[in-house]
C-alpha cells in the first residue's frame, strides 16, 4: 500500500460504521510484518456505530505471503472467536473483502497501545509489569484461546479436527520441504524421530499457532493484546506451549524458557491451573522439536522467496541461514540419553 | 598469486565501515537494512574461509556404510541421499539413531560457527 490512501476507503469506513462521513486525519505504517501490512489509521466518523474521533489499525495482505497463512476474512473470523472467547485481543470491527478499495482484503480493528518487538519486550524490564504476573498472564490467555473447541460455524474453514493432531503436523511440514525441493538430513531426522514418537491423541482445541514473544503487546503494567491469529487451527493444544517455550522466542534469554520472561515452570503451573489438564513433560518436548520443525520450515518458505527470484529482499535471503539455529536445538532434543 | 588485501580481509573492512561508520547515522528501516548488509557481509567472510566440505562428506558416507566418497556425487547429492536413507526408517535402531545424531551435531555446529557464531557457543560449552 502506498501511503497514498484512497478517498474510496474513507467512503468505505464510514458506509462500515455507519456513519455519514469518515475522515482519516493520519495513517501510517507500522512495523513487524514481513508478511501483513498494518496501518495505523486516525478517523473521524460523523455519527454511526463509532462516532467521534477512533485510532484504528487497518491489517491488508501483502503479496507473496506464506503457505500457511490465513486470508484477511478468516484472520479476522478468528479474531471474533477469540474476542467473545474472552481472549486479550484488539477489538475487530470491519472486514472488507472488495479489493479494489484499498488494493487487497483488508479489516479493521481497534487500535491497542504497548509493544511487541521481542528482543526489546525481553530485554526491557520497564516493559510488561512483573514478569512473573505477566508469564502467568500469557499461561491464563492461551488457555482462553484453548476453550476454543472445533464445531463453531463461522471457523468452519478450518476443516475437521485431525483424528491424529501430531501425525497430520508431521505429514504438513513433510510435503512443505517436498514442496520446497529441500532434504536436509537433520530435517528428515526430525520427521523420522517425530513419526515415532508421536503421542497419543488427546484433546483437540484451537491453537494459535504463533503464541510467542514478539506476537503480544505490553505497556508498562502488563498485557495489552495477543496478535497475529494467521496461522490459527485445530490442533493439540501443547503445540502452542512447545512454540512459546521453544529457544527461539526466548531472544537470549535461555535461563527463561517461558518466551524468554519467566522460568517455564511458571507458565506451565499457572496453564495448569487454568486448565485443569497438567502438562505432560514428554508431549511438551515432544512439541518443542515440531515447533523447531515447523520454524524451520517456514525459514526455508521465506527464504524461497528470495531464491526463485520472487521478491529482491536481503531479510529473506538470510533467513535460510537461521535454518541451523533451529536445526541444532532439534538434535539437542532428541539426543539419547544415557 | 595473492592480491593484498585477502578477500577475507577486504569483507571485514567493509562490515566494520558500514557499522561503526555508515550505520550510526542512519535511522529506522535504513539503519536495520545496514545491519543485515553487515551480517550477511560477515556470515560470507566466516563461510570463504571453510575448510570443512571434504570432513562433512566424510562423515556423510561413513554414516551410510560406504568408505568412499563416489566422484560423481557432490556434497548435496550425499545430503540428498542421507536424508532420504533417514526417511526409509534406515537410522531407526538406537544405536544407528544415537550415531546419526552425534556426527549430524557435529556438522550443524560447524555449520553454525559460520552463521552464528555466538549460537554455536552456547552449544559447544555444552
Amino acid at each position: 500500500m502506498t501511503d497514498e490512501l484512497p478517498e474510496a476507503l474513507e467512503r468505505w469506513l464510514a458506509r462500515a460504521a455507519g456513519a455519514s462521513e469518515a475522515r482519516i486525519t493520519e495513517s501510517r505504517r507500522l512495523g513487524g510484518g514481513a508478511i501483513q501490512d498494518n496501518r495505523f489509521l486516525d478517523v473521524t466518523f460523523d455519527g454511526g456505530e463509532l462516532p467521534g474521533r477512533q485510532a484504528l489499525v487497518l491489517r491488508r495482505s501483502n503479496p507473496g505471503t506464506v503457505t500457511a497463512s490465513h486470508d484477511r476474512a478468516q484472520e479476522f473470523a478468528l479474531l471474533q472467536a477469540a474476542f467473545d472467547a474472552g481472549v486479550t485481543v484488539p477489538e475487530p470491527l470491519f472486514l472488507c473483502t472488495d479489493e479494489s478499495v484499498a488494493g487487497g482484503a483488508f479489516f479493521v480493528m481497534r487500535a491497542v497501545s504497548g509493544t511487541g518487538l521481542g528482543p526489546k519486550v525481553v530485554k526491557d524490564s520497564s516493559l510488561g509489569g512483573d514478569r512473573v504476573e505477566l508469564a502467568r498472564r500469557l499461561a491464563r490467555e492461551l488457555a482462553r484461546i484453548h476453550t476454543i473447541t472445533p464445531g463453531a460455524k463461522r471457523l468452519a474453514f478450518l476443516g475437521e479436527p485431525p483424528a491424529d493432531p501430531a501425525i497430520a503436523l508431521v505429514e504438513l511440514y513433510r510435503r512443505w520441504l517436498d514442496e520446497l525441493d529441500e532434504r536436509r538430513p537433520v530435517l528428515e531426522w526430525a520427521l523420522r524421530w517425530l513419526t515415532l514418537n508421536a503421542p497419543a491423541p488427546s484433546v483437540v482445541t484451537l491453537c494459535h499457532r504463533d503464541y510467542r514473544t514478539g506476537n503480544y503487546l505490553v505497556d508498562e503494567s502488563g498485557l495489552t493484546a495477543v496478535l497475529d491469529w494467521e496461522f490459527s487451527g485445530w490442533g493439540d493444544p501443547v503445540e502452542d506451549i512447545g512454540w512459546f517455550c521453544s529457544r527461539f522466542w526466548r531472544f537470549g534469554r535461555d535461563d527463561l524458557a517461558a518466551g524468554g520472561v519467566a522460568e517455564r515452570e511458571v507458565f506451565v503451573d499457572a496453564y495448569g491451573e487454568a486448565t485443569g489438564r497438567t502438562v505432560d513433560a514428554a508431549r511438551m518436548r515432544y512439541y518443542e522439536v515440531m515447533a523447531n520443525l515447523r520454524w524451520a520450515v517456514i525459514a526455508l518458505q521465506q527464504c524461497n522467496r528470495f531464491v526463485s527470484g520472487a521478491e529482491d529482499n536481503l531479510e529473506l535471503a538470510l533467513i535460510g541461514r537461521r535454518v541451523p539455529e533451529m536445526e541444532i536445538e532439534i538434535l539437542e532434543l532428541t539426543r539419547y540419553v544415557p | 598469486m595473492s592480491i593484498k588485501p585477502d578477500t577475507q580481509t577486504l569483507l571485514e573492512a567493509a562490515r566494520t565501515a558500514l557499522v561503526d561508520r555508515v550505520a550510526p547515522s542512519l535511522k529506522g528501516a535504513e539503519r536495520y537494512e545496514a545491519l543485515l548488509i553487515a551480517n550477511a557481509v560477515a556470515i560470507a567472510a566466516r563461510e570463504l574461509t571453510s575448510r570443512n566440505e571434504t570432513e562433512k562428506a566424510l562423515d556423510m558416507v561413513s554414516l551410510l556404510g560406504r568408505e568412499t566418497i563416489r566422484a560423481d556425487q557432490d556434497l548435496g547429492a550425499l545430503e540428498r541421499e542421507l536424508a532420504d536413507a533417514i526417511r526409509a526408517g534406515e537410522f531407526d535402531d538406537e544405536d544407528r539413531a544415537r550415531r546419526l545424531v552425534a556426527s549430524l551435531r557435529q556438522s550443524t555446529l560447524r555449520v553454525l560457527e559460520q552463521t552464528n557464531p555466538g549460537v554455536a557457543a552456547k552449544y559447544v560449552a555444552d
